[in-house]
């Protein structure tokens, strides 16, 4: 391998930068789908691929999807974290296809949280 | 826990909470022998021994925010289907699960949809590479994030590509659980 030219390093740290924002969550929106071993896995599961479906129908660019631990409240599950850009974030408890669907086309999508099925709003964050 | 695409969730899940860069999930399915085999190895932070040893006890965990029930779960579908579960591990170097299954005993849990598994699995993280072989009779089939790192840049493009490729998986799961049940 040759030297390194300035313009390389230029693009190191430009994907670099891009890998930290999108783990860092810098995207326009943050969906964190809750994941413990509550017996119920499937229905986590279901819940995050139903988001994907939608993500890939709207063609919704700078989403991002990551999963955690449980959030200490199992017998709401599934649940999941939306993170809209500059907004509190909020949770949203029982969640089943039918929900995922009115939750991406009002919060995800249009910044409109959906009050029917939050559980909070603006609470301790979770990693 | 209901199939083994879900055990296979779980325990993933535990690579990378432990910071795993790189995930390699092999499963062998030999009819001739009777057998699936199961193999899930990570380069995460890895256990000492003492650590090791108690991670089939139900609730012990190394973590807040987690029930520490995976392993003793997927010990148990193990042991329902007369089969054995083994863990190594090594400080700072990793961790594998081994895992077989006696596929004719009338308690085998059923495959599932390890295709959902691994979509959700390398749509949550995408700077972690996964690799999976999957072989059944003789057939392979290869799911290698590697393949599209050229669109992780590009979460929507990424996405597709999984995708489309998953769809393949799906249709070679498909045919072995025909071969699995004798259809
Ligand atoms: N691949 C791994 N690498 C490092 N530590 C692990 C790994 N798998 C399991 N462990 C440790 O064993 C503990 C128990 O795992 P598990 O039974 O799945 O329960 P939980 O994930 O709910 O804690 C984990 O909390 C972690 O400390
Ligand atoms: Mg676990």
């Amino acid at each position: 391998m040759g030297k390194l030219k300035i313009e390389d390093l230029d693009k190191i740290s430009e994907s670099v930068r891009k890998r930290i924002s999108l783990r860092e969550g810098a995207g326009k929106v943050k969906i964190t789908v809750h994941m413990g071993t509550c017996g119920i896995a499937a229905g986590a599961r279901n819940v995050m691929t139903a988001f994907l479906n939608e993500i890939e129908i709207h063609n919704a660019k700078d989403i991002i999807v990551v999963t955690s631990g449980c959030a200490g409240l199992c017998s709401k599950e599934p649940m999941v974290t939306i993170e809209y850009e500059n907004q509190a974030p909020v949770k949203y408890i029982e969640l089943n296809e039918e929900k995922v669907k009115k939750i991406f086309d009002e919060h995800v999508l249009h910044g409109k949280i959906v009050p029917e099925y939050a559980l909070s709003i603006g609470s301790e964050r979770i990693q | 826990m209901e199939d083994l695409s879900l055990h296979i969730l779980d325990i993933v899940e535990n690579s990378i909470r432990a910071g795993a860069r790189n995930v390699k999930i092999k499963i062998i399915i030999d009819k001739k022998n009777d057998l699936l085999n199961l193999e899930i190895e990570d380069d995460g932070k890895g256990m000492t021994q003492d650590e090791v040893n108690k991670i089939f006890d139900p609730f012990y965990t190394g973590q807040n925010k987690k029930t520490g029930l995976g392993l003793s779960l997927l010990k148990d579908s193990v042991e329902k289907a007369e089969g054995q579960i083994n863990v190594f591990s090594k400080v700072n170097t990793g961790t594998k699960v081994v895992a077989n299954f006696k596929l004719s005993n009338p308690d085998m849990i059923p495959i599932g949809d390890i295709s959902e598994t691994m979509l959700v699995l390398a749509i949550s993280n995408q700077d972690v590479r996964f690799k999976l072989n999957h072989i059944c009779n003789g057939n392979e089939f290869v799911f290698d994030t590697d393949e599209f790192k050229e669109a992780r840049n590009d979460s929507l493009n990424f996405l597709k590509e999984v995708k489309n490729k998953l769809e393949n998986y799906k249709k070679f799961l498909a045919t072995i659980k025909g071969d699995l049940y004798g259809i």
